[in-house]
């Protein structure tokens, strides 16, 4: 790996090696540039470093405390936030659809939310080419949203055992379902820069970090190729400041490694940090902010999930989780809600499932002990939609200091109606599905998804934080490119349009920087 | 599964090294000398959480509290917590007096004293919030509770004699699985 001298003014620094980080890196780095990527976590070797145990891989799930507040307080880490190199990628459960073309337009549609400044048109060259360079698994025609110009280069993986009840289930009610699109190897796959990835084992720990690679992390993908084309990766960098010099614009990042400051000079910075630590970035060092939006618009998928006994074993394990998807409810008819939602069939590990049991229904003593002797026996389906920006959820800055002497971030959040009226739908399809597949001992599980939209994009300086470019009005030479930049939370699984969004940014810069 | 085929499983080259690493360290993970808690809450916590887990102290499948005594001294955790609850080891300390308040003030016992049918209507009203005491004035009793009753069935069913009772031998990693067709 090629490295660069901390008073080399590198062509970018890239604060995060995620979903938003690695695509930049990936892209400046073949132009040519010279680029340092800085990580607070890891670098990993999954092979020796990952163990199937989730406790002991919490390591991949962000440590630093955020405090959670509102009505639905978000469960942070293991649901939402990686660290590490590849980030929240680590941990993802690769499920990967992409957004129809009305997601971006849901202001236009509904009056509710916010519009896009970009259209399905813009990314669409950016998810014909991730699914071809990660090696995404699909079906040969996808049954929803507009035709395609290229097809998924996999067949599907294998249907786990939820996918096929959940198949089951949908039958009857007429209710459409695909093998679903997921971001990990069916068959071995060569990629140039990389070499040939093996394919999925069905070891089903997706969400505490694959060891075959088979999972198209960024570390095994975007970051391999960033690295070949000289892009630096500074695992255990914990940025802290972001400085701006007389000019008003950046100059230099600052960032704890093993306990020491140091400071790398830089022409541009892209912010990929996240929707949590993102904003907590720029609203520490009062950066990028005079529309007053960093932290505002924070929005979380609506993610109700729900279970059920079957009579044989399941072993909910096995197998890649998100094996089966539905999008006929992405507009559903009559419906008393804005925007809509996506079902997909779960997999899940026993103390992920353990863990959910309790706090959703309070369960313990001799219940719990005998409810987890069925978990062989259960099987899950959830829900994936649209959560609107509202002004009661957002993220500030605590008065509790970290133990690097940085506040903590707060962050409200609490579902409006919206929110509620599409669950209660989605609720009772799925309990129709899942009663239609058989299940015994429902019980379902409140749950909200993935951190979005807290330094919005938009066109109007005032009422957003970036361009459609992922520029900062304040400041020419910053730039987010996470799902911080979401204007609306799409229904679809946010990991494939973090990529594609960031891949355009990368793009836009080359084009304005030649 | 006994406690011998499980140990045999685990020592299998069925399981990869860094698994085997950690379930080794797991199957002792056990000390009657608290790093975190002081000797008298480390008893309090090993009595709710026994609770919690219908555990009796004489044949544990996994000494949960020694479990969250280590987390606690690590200083590591989930990543967050509830605005209202104070850090994680703080919020230990204060509900655990809070519980055994509420056993002196119900029972004129401590907690670690009543019966195993006194202790689990004491803990459902701390469950509930409407358990008595001056702590819970300023402590949310169903905050804590959650947190304590999460973070120990976490502990619990991490632990490899808890996964062989449900049937699960997940950790069994070196080959990948057939997904059962139904």
């Amino acid at each position: 790996m090629r490295r660069y001298l901390t008073d080399e003014i590198v062509d970018a620094v890239i604060i995060g090696t995620g979903a938003g980080g690695a695509p930049v890196m990936a892209r400046l780095a073949k132009a040519g540039l010279k680029v340092v990527a800085l990580e607070a976590g890891n670098y990993w070797n999954p092979p020796t470093d990952f163990a199937t145990d989730e406790m002991e891989q919490n390591k991949l799930f962000w440590q630093h405390e955020r405090l959670s507040a509102g009505k639905d307080p978000l469960a942070f880490g293991r649901n939402n936030s990686g660290i590490g190199v590849g980030g929240s990628t680590l941990h993802y459960t690769a499920y990967t659809p992409r957004p129809f073309p009305d997601d971006f337009n849901l202001k236009t549609d509904f009056n509710l939310g916010e519009d896009w400044p970009l259209q399905y048109a813009d990314l669409e060259p950016y998810y014909d080419e991730l699914e071809h360079n990660l090696g995404i698994s699909g079906p040969v025609v996808y049954p929803w949203g507009p035709p395609r110009k290229t097809a998924y280069p996999l067949p599907p993986l294998a249907l786990n055992t939820a996918a096929q009840l959940m198949e089951r289930g949908c039958k009857p009610l007429n209710i459409k379902t695909s093998p679903a699109a997921n971001a990990a190897l069916s068959e071995a796959y060569y990629q140039e820069y990389i070499g040939w990835r093996k394919a999925c084992t069905n070891r089903g720990f997706c969400q505490a970090g694959c060891t075959t690679g088979a999972k198209a992390s960024m570390d095994v993908t975007l970051i391999p190729v960033a690295i070949h084309f000289g892009a630096e990766v500074r695992p255990n960098s914990f940025v802290t400041e972001i400085i701006k010099g007389k000019s008003g614009e950046i100059e230099a990042v600052v960032y704890r490694k093993n306990g020491k400051e140091e400071k790398q000079l830089c022409k541009n910075v892209f912010l990929c940090a996240g929707a949590v630590e993102t904003p907590r970035l720029l609203l520490i060092n009062k950066l990028a902010n005079s529309s007053n939006q960093v932290g505002k618009n924070f929005m979380a998928h609506t993610g109700l999930q729900v279970w059920g006994e079957f009579d044989q074993d399941i072993d909910p394990w096995k197998g890649i989780p998100g094996g089966l998807i539905s999008e006929d409810m992405h507009r559903p008819q009559g419906a008393d809600f804005a925007g809509g939602y996506l079902i997909q069939s779960i997999g899940v590990m026993p103390v992920t499932y353990a863990s959910q049991l309790t706090r959703a229904t309070g369960v313990w003593g001799e219940e719990l002990r005998e409810r987890m002797k069925a978990y062989k026996k259960v099987a899950g389906i959830n829900m994936h939609g649209d959560c609107l920006p509202y002004e009661h959820n957002y993220l500030e800055l605590s008065d509790e200091l970290d133990d690097m002497g940085l506040p903590k971030p707060r962050i409200h959040f609490s579902n409006g109606e919206n929110e509620k009226m599409m669950t209660a739908h989605a609720k009772k399809t799925m309990e129709d599905i899942w009663e239609n597949a058989g299940a015994s001992h429902m019980w379902s599980m409140d749950r909200n998804a993935h951190t979005i939209g807290t330094c919005r994009m938009g066109n109007d300086p005032e009422q957003n934080v970036v361009n459609s470019n992922g520029q900062s009005f304040d400041i020419p030479n910053l730039y987010i490119a996470d799902n911080s930049v979401f204007p609306s939370a799409l229904s679809a699984n946010p990991s494939l349009t973090i990529m594609a969004v960031s891949y355009r940014i990368a793009d836009a810069f080359l084009k304005n920087n030649r | 599964m006994t406690a011998d085929t499980l140990s045999a499983l685990i020592h299998s080259d069925q399981v990869t090294e860094p698994t085997r690493k950690i379930l080794l360290h797991r199957l002792q993970e056990t000390t009657n000398s608290p790093a975190f808690f002081t000797a008298e809450e480390f008893a309090l916590l090993r009595a709710v959480t026994d609770c919690l887990m219908a555990q009796q102290a004489d044949a544990r499948v996994a000494d949960v509290a020694t479990m969250i005594d280590n987390r606690l001294a690590a200083q590591t955790g989930p990543g967050w917590r509830f605005n209202e609850l104070p850090a994680d080891g703080t919020a230990y300390q204060i509900g655990l007096k809070g519980i055994n308040e509420s056993a002196l003030l119900l029972q004129d016992k401590n907690f670690v004293d009543l019966s195993r049918e006194e202790k689990n209507n004491l803990l459902k009203t701390v469950q509930q919030g409407n358990a008595p005491g001056e702590t819970w004035k300023s402590f949310p009793p169903a905050r804590f509770f959650e947190l304590m009753l999460t973070e120990t069935t976490e502990h619990f069913y991490s632990h490899p004699a808890a996964q062989a009772e449900i049937n699960y031998n997940g950790f069994a990693d070196a080959q990948g699985w057939q997904v059962p067709q139904i």
